[in-house]
């Protein structure tokens, strides 16, 4: 093992953690605003990725409009869901598991059932190698690396900076004190659902040239999502930023020295060990909540 | 005499679902004697899921922890037995002379009957420690179970050596221990046989339930930080519950690699521990009637569709899995606490309205005896 190698591993290892953070960052939003685990959410990414295909490789339109396009397409479904299904379950832990579960399955069967078994594939929309001494990535991955922490940035601005973001946060603190001030509630939970879904929808979309696109997209992705948000918390974002870096670094320099499947067993361990002594996730607010 | 009427005051005070068990029990019992083979060899199968549910509502309905990774138990019980038989009868594909030394108890019948069961109590032993003495709860126990069985999966299929990959490793069926092929029984007898185990694990199970171990677990499910006060270990009830629960579906797992025949890395992924979820959900929790009424309706439905649609569309699994899909939703939104659950709470509603009117009846002729008496 020589120090090249061990940088490349780092690397793409880095590149990896920006993408896991994108793909997580609907659900942790939907499940720190809203104390809601949206199990459909790794079928969000399958719907988001097959977006892509049909706007980005059959009808041509430009890649960054398909990514618009695909987060306002998920966001407005994400809308409609709420209104419909996940507004009746509100504090019912096992009951949204089973709801967004039964969401879940019909999404994935109806990808099945529409648009076959067969894989599609999406160009890459910059299809250059960038190096640096001896260390290699693909370019499209660094706009990855790009466009995941404009989600970032523009979520922690959403949240920190607007008033809708002031609502959101003073719904998750005190809803009764919160509808006493006059703000409509729902309206809040329906934008905090939406802007879940529209992220799960655009990180679709971005991951999409990087994997075959099939109904089964979404469970390849399941695991990962799912360990970053119980290792991050629901907190704070940055718990999630850390996490997906310790997550995906672990596992590119794991798989770099072995395969990945014992990859993937030694980080599920490093996470429930982690979570042992952090049960509220990596970075929790000081004082009490 | 008396003796006589208390037992049957006793047999009418019995919720309702106890009836049900009794019937679901009749007709597992002369179901084999009016059904083909095929039919008979699909039941066992079905039979064995039920155990598995059962042990998932013993951990979810009654303690509140909602394991979507249950499968993993299931599987390593599973797993064990093909193994053994794989390296017993020297399958095609083993090319290994010995077994590394955590598995050698599997290079005896008995040791590897043992090592289903122990194994998977190992497991949920050890993520239960960790899980249970920290202060994980609620949902981050089953998001960490679903990862693990999405690890699980991974690690059967990597694993070739032992697990033969994807396509899973054949076992001599329909005996219990051994691998003989003369020890084999017929379809028929061998349905009793895992008819019997699922009535003995249904019997551990309502003695669990209605032991003092059950009542403070159903307390851990309602209310974990009340009970801490009164002076309980919430965490040691948690972990014992999931080994037992890991046991009876590591004991599943052997039975339904035994009546099937084979084992493949599906029977420890996330396909089918959600698919106990859904089994349980459907049945109604806390009450292991609904668990195994799930079960049975669903798996027959599944089947009995399959061959009735199979002419018409090859492809039945995936409307079937949308139907699911549906059927969830529609269960959560207007009976979420599952059929059986909601027979026993129609039950109660009119016992309870029976009491009322017999006390209120009570009340008025005592009302009337005094004023009578006021009168003369």
């Amino acid at each position: 093992m020589n120090a090249s190698l061990i940088g490349q591993l780092l690397v793409s290892g880095m590149c990896s953690a920006f993408i896991l953070l994108l793909t997580s960052l609907g659900l942790v939003i939907i499940m720190g605003y809203m104390k809601i685990v949206n199990l459909a959410h790794t079928e969000m990414l399958m719907s988001g990725a097959f977006i892509c295909y049909y706007l980005y490789a059959v009808l041509h339109i430009p890649f960054v409009i398909t990514l618009i396009l695909a987060y306002l397409i998920c966001f407005f479904f994400g809308m409609l869901l709420e209104r419909v299904i996940i507004r009746h379950f509100y504090g019912k832990m096992s009951e949204t598991l089973l709801a967004t579960y039964g969401i879940s399955i019909i999404l994935k069967q109806l990808a099945l059932i529409v648009f076959g078994k067969s894989y599609k594939q999406v160009e890459y929309p910059v299809s250059t190698v960038f190096h640096m001494g001896s260390i290699y990535i693909e370019s499209y991955k660094l706009i990855l690396c790009a466009i995941s922490m404009i989600a970032l940035a523009a979520t922690l601005i959403l949240i920190n900076k607007t008033t809708m973001g002031l609502k959101i946060r003073s719904t998750t603190q005190n809803r009764t004190m919160t509808e006493c001030l006059g703000i409509d509630t729902r309206k809040v939970d329906s934008i905090t659902f939406s802007h879940g879904m529209g992220l799960a929808g655009l990180a679709g979309a971005a991951i999409a040239p990087l994997t075959a696109i099939t109904y089964s997209l979404g469970e390849s992705w399941l695991t990962n999502t799912f360990m970053n948000v119980v290792m991050g918390g629901v907190s704070s974002l940055f718990g999630t930023v850390a996490s997906s870096f310790i997550i995906q670094e672990a596992i590119s320099l794991i798989s770099g020295y072995s395969n990945s499947v014992t990859a993937q067993i030694v980080v599920l361990i490093i996470v429930i060990a982690i979570v042992r002594f952090k049960p509220e996730g990596l970075f929790t607010p000081k004082g009490r909540r | 005499m008396e003796n006589k009427k208390n037992i049957l005051d006793r047999f009418k005070a019995l919720p309702v679902n106890r009836y049900l068990d009794l019937i679901v029990l009749v007709f597992l019992l002369v179901f084999p004697l009016f059904c083909s083979n095929y039919w008979v060899y699909v039941m066992s199968g079905i039979i064995a899921y039920m155990i598995f549910a059962l042990s998932l509502d013993l951990l979810w309905g009654y303690t509140g922890l909602m394991s979507m990774g249950h499968s993993v138990l299931f599987g390593a019980g599973g797993y064990m037995v093909g193994i053994s038989c794989a390296y017993i009868s020297k399958a095609g594909w083993v090319d290994f002379d010995r077994l590394p030394w955590f598995l050698l108890p599997l290079s005896s019948e008995i040791g590897a009957f043992l090592m289903a069961l122990v194994l998977p109590a190992l497991i949920s032993l050890m993520i239960g420690f960790f899980m249970f003495s920290g202060k994980i709860k609620g949902v981050f126990f089953s998001l960490i179970t679903l990862a693990l069985s999405g690890v699980a999966e991974l690690f059967v299929i990597n694993q070739s050596k032992y697990t033969h990959g994807n396509s899973g490793i054949s076992v001599i069926s329909r005996t219990v221990i051994s691998n003989s092929k003369e020890a084999r029984l017929d379809d028929f007898t061998f349905y009793y046989v895992v008819l019997a185990f699922l009535i003995l694990a249904y019997i551990i199970c309502l003695m669990i339930v209605n032991s003092r171990i059950g009542k403070v677990l159903q307390a851990v499910r309602e209310n974990e930080e009340r009970l801490t006060f009164f002076g309980y270990k919430p965490s040691a009830f948690k972990l014992l519950i999931y080994t037992i629960s890991g046991m009876i579906a590591g004991l599943a797992g052997v039975l339904y690699v035994r009546t099937q025949g084979n084992i493949n890395s599906s029977a420890v992924g996330i396909t089918l521990a959600t698919l106990v979820l859904v089994w349980v959900a459907i049945g109604g929790r806390g009450n292991l009637t609904g668990a195994m009424v799930g079960t049975l309706v669903l798996q027959i439905a599944e089947t009995k569709l399959n061959s009735v649609f199979s002419g018409i569309s090859a492809d039945f699994t995936q409307y079937w899995k949308m139907v699911l899909g549906f059927l969830i939703l529609l269960i959560v939104f207007t009976i979420p606490k599952g059929i059986v659950g909601t027979i026993i709470d129609v039950q109660q509603k009119h016992k309870d309205r029976r009491q009322k009117e017999k006390i209120l009846l009570r009340e008025e002729t005592a009302y009337h005896e005094e004023s009578g008496k006021h009168i003369a």
